[in-house]
């Protein structure tokens, strides 16, 4: 079951940070946490050009508005289709090769199609609706987790497991389930792809071990 | 018995200082801050485990959910019902 859409990633360089940061402050993004030398998970190999074990990350939010979680890699590929993404309330606007096949693998996890370009996301938590409009690219381009800019979008779900295998179902290809620790909290993730090679995030949290309260 | 487990785990796991039971049990949990949206997906996840219940997407657009009072009673309706 699809909870809501949890955030954004944008791949940055170390010294890129400061100007992100401050760019991030100023549109009132703030802070929520952040982790130094985070293990990236091993089935983000197959999204990299490069796989880095350790990256740093920082996610931030503001209420009303998609949270971006910043991944600063050690080394970064620049692409040279670069998009500026466009985030409103409530409301974004995203790039991808296809929106079709975007929108429909979006509504197997649980979104809405408003129209082919279009997409309703609830939030199952503050009943909200957050809308994502697709832009399909002129230029088709193979984006992957560590080139420089917006990355793909990330859906929390009450279980990495069943969505994997609903998703396995309508015949997406999806990278292998692991698990990433967040501060205290264990994180399931996992990616899917459609045939156009747009690619989203799908994590849930690891229930905690079982003791006697 | 419900409302002591999930008093005891938010407090054991997820480190809430509980001053007033009775005032939290009835306040919305989310709106208040004591609980964000990981955490409340962790505690919908125990609760299904712990009281082998199943949530379902109209539950979660009850709106009596977001209070521990409420999900109490949900808990209590489904485990009638099993």
């Amino acid at each position: 079951m699809l909870i809501k859409l949890d955030h954004i990633t944008y791949s940055i360089s170390k010294l890129e940070y400061p100007i992100i940061h401050k760019k991030l402050e100023s549109k009132g993004y703030q802070i929520k946490f952040s982790e130094i030398n985070f293990k990236n998970p091993i089935n983000k190999m197959e999204l990299m050009i490069e796989f880095q074990e350790f990256s740093d990350m920082v996610y931030y939010e503001k209420k009303g508005f998609i949270s971006i979680e910043v991944i600063i890699y050690k080394k970064i590929h620049m692409d040279m289709n670069t998009i500026e993404e466009i985030f409103e309330q409530n409301h974004c606007e995203f790039f991808v090769n296809d929106f079709k096949t975007m929108s429909e693998m979006l509504s197997i996890i649980g979104g809405k199609i408003n129209n082919e370009r279009e997409i309703n996301i609830k939030n199952l938590i503050d009943k909200s609706i957050y809308v994502i409009k697709f832009n399909e690219l002129s230029l088709k381009r193979t984006w992957l987790c560590d080139f420089n800019g917006t990355g793909c979008l990330t859906f929390l779900v009450n279980s990495c497991e069943n969505m994997k295998n609903k998703l396995e179902d309508n015949n997406y290809i999806c990278t292998e389930i692991n698990e990433i620790k967040i501060g205290e909290n264990k994180i399931n993730i996992f990616f899917v792809s459609n045939e156009y090679g747009d690619f989203i995030e799908v994590i849930s949290m690891v229930k905690k071990e079982k003791k006697d309260v | 018995m419900c409302k002591e487990y999930i008093l005891k785990w938010l407090q054991e796991e997820l480190s809430i200082c509980i001053d007033n039971q009775e005032d939290f049990c009835k306040s919305n949990y989310l709106e208040s801050g004591l609980i964000d949206s990981m955490g409340f997906v962790q505690l919908i996840a125990e609760i299904e485990d712990y009281f082998e219940i199943t949530m379902t997407e109209e539950d979660f657009e009850n709106p009596e959910l977001m209070t521990i009072y409420g999900l109490i009673n949900l808990v209590e309706e489904k485990q009638s019902k099993l």
